[in-house]
């Protein structure tokens, strides 16, 4: 095949889209844009942030938080962050890794890591920042999980790290490796790495809890047993345990949660399991920032016609059609 | 400055005219369509929470492809904690057959670093400029890259064939 005919099919075929591709994506956009305090509560968190930062106050020390990065928090979810957390290490050659804020609710770790890089030089994080710089010296911290990035105008990175920790402990003490690495002579790599560890504590916050034991056959699919819900005003995190039908095994259902009416066609939270095909699996679901305790939730598994509804105020657990969509 | 309403029924447009190309981005990086789905849905949400940072309405294009990247990558963090599947076809699509297979069956075959800038060039019609700004990599380097890529997709073309 020359060039000519490949770049014919390049042009003209296409990449076929999945069906009703368009339908789910139209609810998740207004879904979204339902959500009115957000960009109004974000514009004022950075408009503020910036403004302290170029008249350079004592309170512009304090810098961006977990706040810029959850967009949408309330006032209670804020409350319950920690600032000034003991802690230790951090310090390596070419940067140097410090805890601004962190919090904990028994499920989910989240924190946002400043990283300074020495004078003249730039911290900037694997895969975001594109090729090896001169003047960048290259980050990671954390082990697992989620990681987002925002930069302050003093060019200090931040680092907004969200993972999954299950502890009832009072306190929470983490270890986190850090590494930097710095430009090769010829600009074509990273090398010279360095790692340490980043070590600090976080107490863990009480949630609210409730449970519904239910034993719900899904089509033959799979066998839903019971569910536990528990919720802060960081988020909720909700387990449901299922044992896998012969024909599911240990495949990995796209599962999607709904919560009261935002039932049909929604995403919910962060997804992972764990378990076997034999005990059964246990799938966590985590969301971010709901206003209280549902009342009822369901879960979807795409690609399904049937529901299943968890009513906490009446301890049920049924399975229901999919609503036909108009 | 334009009010909030007219902002949002922009931003409707915008992502009516781009999540496709949003899909086809994902796709290329996470090899599943419903985590290609998961990954758009989460770049609307997410884009729509950082409006505020977007300071020209020529780049949005860029800046949702970046943003999808960004999903892309959380879910690729994620995955590495979720057990594998055996039985993946059951709520995956099918591959399509050898014979009359879609050139873009064979795309995502290629590295992300090649499939990625000839997904937006191709499929997007995304000018160099723009691809350079997603992958924050010189043009130079974006133009090599799809350059490499098109030659491993002759290669494996004619392997096939073979």
């Amino acid at each position: 095949m020359n060039e000519h005919e490949l770049e014919d099919r390049l042009h003209h075929e296409r990449i076929i889209l999945p069906e009703g591709f368009d339908g789910r994506q139209e609810a998740v956009l207004f879904r979204a844009m339902e959500q009115k305090r957000r960009p109004v509560q974000r514009a004022f968190v950075l408009a503020v942030a910036l403004a302290l930062l170029i008249c350079a106050t004592a309170l512009a020390a304090d810098g961006l938080g977990l706040a810029f990065f959850w967009g949408d928090a309330s006032p209670d979810a804020e409350s319950l962050v920690e600032r000034g957390v003991p802690q230790s290490g951090g310090q390596l050659d070419d940067a140097t890794f410090t805890v601004r804020e962190a919090v904990f609710d028994g499920n989910t770790l989240q924190a946002v890591v400043a990283v300074q890089a020495v004078e003249g030089k730039r911290a900037v994080m694997q895969g975001y920042h594109g090729n090896v710089s001169a003047d960048g010296v290259l980050v990671d911290c954390g082990e697992e999980g989620s990681i987002e990035w925002a930069e302050e105008e003093d060019g200090t990175l931040l680092l907004y790290i969200s993972q999954a920790i299950f502890s009832e402990e009072a306190q929470l003490s983490v270890t986190w490796p850090c590494s930097t690495a710095l430009a090769s002579a010829d600009g074509s790599r990273w090398v010279h790495e360095q790692s340490g560890v980043l070590c600090f504590e976080v107490p863990r916050i009480e949630a609210q809890t409730l449970k519904l034991s239910a034993t719900v056959d899904w089509s033959g699919l799979l066998t839903v047993t019971d569910v536990e819900v528990a919720y802060t005003p960081l988020g909720m995190d909700l387990q449901i345990r299922y044992v896998p039908g012969e024909r599911l095994k240990n495949a990995v259902p796209s599962f999607y949660v709904g919560r009261e009416e935002d039932a049909v066609n929604h995403r919910g939270g962060e997804i992972s399991r764990t378990g076997n095909a034999q005990d059964g699996y246990t799938l966590h679901v985590r969301f971010y920032t709901p206003d209280s305790l549902p009342h009822t939730l369901t879960l979807g598994v795409r690609g399904m016609e049937d529901r299943v509804l968890f009513d906490f105020d009446r301890q049920t657990a049924i399975l229901i059609a999919k609503e036909v969509e108009q | 400055m334009e009010g909030k309403r007219q902002r949002d029924a922009r931003f409707v447009e915008a992502i009516r005219q781009n999540r496709a190309g949003m899909f086809c981005v994902a796709r290329m990086m996470l090899r599943s369509d419903s985590d290609a789905e998961e990954a758009v849905a989460d770049a609307t949400e997410r884009a729509y929470a950082h409006l505020y940072a977007l300071r020209n309405w020529q780049s949005i294009r860029p800046w949702l492809m970046r943003i999808t990247i960004n999903a892309c990558h959380k879910i690729l963090r994620r995955r590495k904690r979720e057990i594998p599947s055996d039985d993946v076809q059951v709520f995956e699509r099918q591959a399509p057959p050898r014979e009359t297979e879609n050139i873009w069956a064979l795309v995502e075959r290629l590295e992300p670093l090649y499939s990625l800038p000839l997904t937006m060039y191709y499929a997007q019609g995304m000018k160099l400029e723009e691809i350079a700004k997603v992958l924050h990599a010189p043009k130079g380097t974006v133009s090599a890259r799809m350059a490499r890529g098109k030659q491993k997709l002759r290669r494996m073309i004619e392997e096939e064939r073979a």
